[in-house]
């Protein structure tokens, strides 16, 4: 089985990543609506002040979790991420906005904070260098798939 | 409102807990099917070799999520948790496991299954309930337990 493949198909089916940051030893997590491309790196649009926010522009360390929802007792299917997170700027804020827009609309509102109004706003990408896939649909025996990009 | 029995009500609907655990400078994630007790302390129960269950042997301080799913446009709710979460023995193992297994209506042993599954208890030191629904103008709700 293609794990890259399958991996893909996942972050297709959710919309949501749980995004974990660290500031000195205390781990914090925040929800965001996020976008992959093809290299499987991941996009989301956040407002600056918000404390993972924050958290990523003194650690750029990064740990994602996208889970679609489950009830106790079903086969468990998720998947865990690691790696480095970026504000982006320039040509790149500029490419990170079109991925986005890849997939969700921007409301005006949040258009006004990327262009710096009010509470700003910013596209964030995290690369990834180690994801994991729990999957006991697709691999009842080993459940457990590491892929290192 | 009441936002502790808001925070409360939300717990109820859900079941699964995403946590974020640090060796120091990396975060990990791991998601958990969880219980809880009127404290609003969380209960869930994982194999020691686990990562986040390393780490959190090493590092007791812990961050959580209770998300529901939501699609793109729709009003958020959501939870945040920041606390300390701790291996449970003896006793408080056993009156945790009450609390978990009367949850999800599985027997004990079937919920240890044998594997060497040990209980853990989360003690929030502060929770935000994020809610546009019950608060449109000011969705952002923080309680200390």
């Amino acid at each position: 089985m293609d794990l890259r493949k399958l991996i893909q198909e996942y972050l297709a089916s959710a919309q949501v990543m749980q995004i974990g940051t660290v500031h000195d030893n205390k781990p914090w997590i925040a929800t965001v609506y996020y976008v992959a491309d093809a290299d499987l790196n991941l996009y989301w649009i956040s407002k600056g002040m918000r404390r993972h926010s924050r958290e990523i522009e003194k650690n750029s360390r990064v740990a994602g979790s996208v889970v679609v929802n489950h009830v106790y007792g079903e086969k468990v299917r998720g998947l865990q991420v690691e790696g480095t997170a970026e504000l982006l700027k320039g040509s790149e804020a500029e490419q990170g906005i079109n991925v986005y827009k890849s997939r969700f609309w921007i409301v005006e509102e949040r258009e006004k904070a990327l262009a710096g109004e009010n509470e700003p706003a910013y596209v964030y990408r995290m690369k990834p260098e180690r994801y994991v896939l729990i999957d006991e649909v697709n691999f009842p025996e080993n459940p457990r798939q590491e892929l290192k990009i | 409102m009441d936002v502790k029995k808001l925070i409360s009500e939300y717990f109820e609907s859900a079941q699964m807990l995403q946590i974020i655990t640090t060796n120091g400078y990396q975060p990990w994630g791991a998601t958990v099917y969880f219980a809880y007790d009127q404290d609003l302390n969380l209960y869930w129960i994982s194999r020691p070799d686990r990562r986040h269950s390393s780490e959190l042997s090493l590092n007791k301080k812990v961050a959580g999520v209770i998300a529901k799913y939501h699609t793109y446009g729709e009003k958020v709710r959501g939870i945040q948790i920041e606390g300390e979460a701790f291996e449970l023995k003896n006793e408080d193992a056993s009156n945790a496991m009450e609390i978990y297994t009367k949850r999800y209506s599985v027997p004990r042993a079937r919920a240890l299954n044998l594997s060497g599954h040990i209980v853990y208890k989360l003690k929030p030191t502060y929770i935000v309930l994020f809610d546009e629904v019950n608060f449109p103008e000011n969705p952002r709700q923080e309680y200390k337990p």
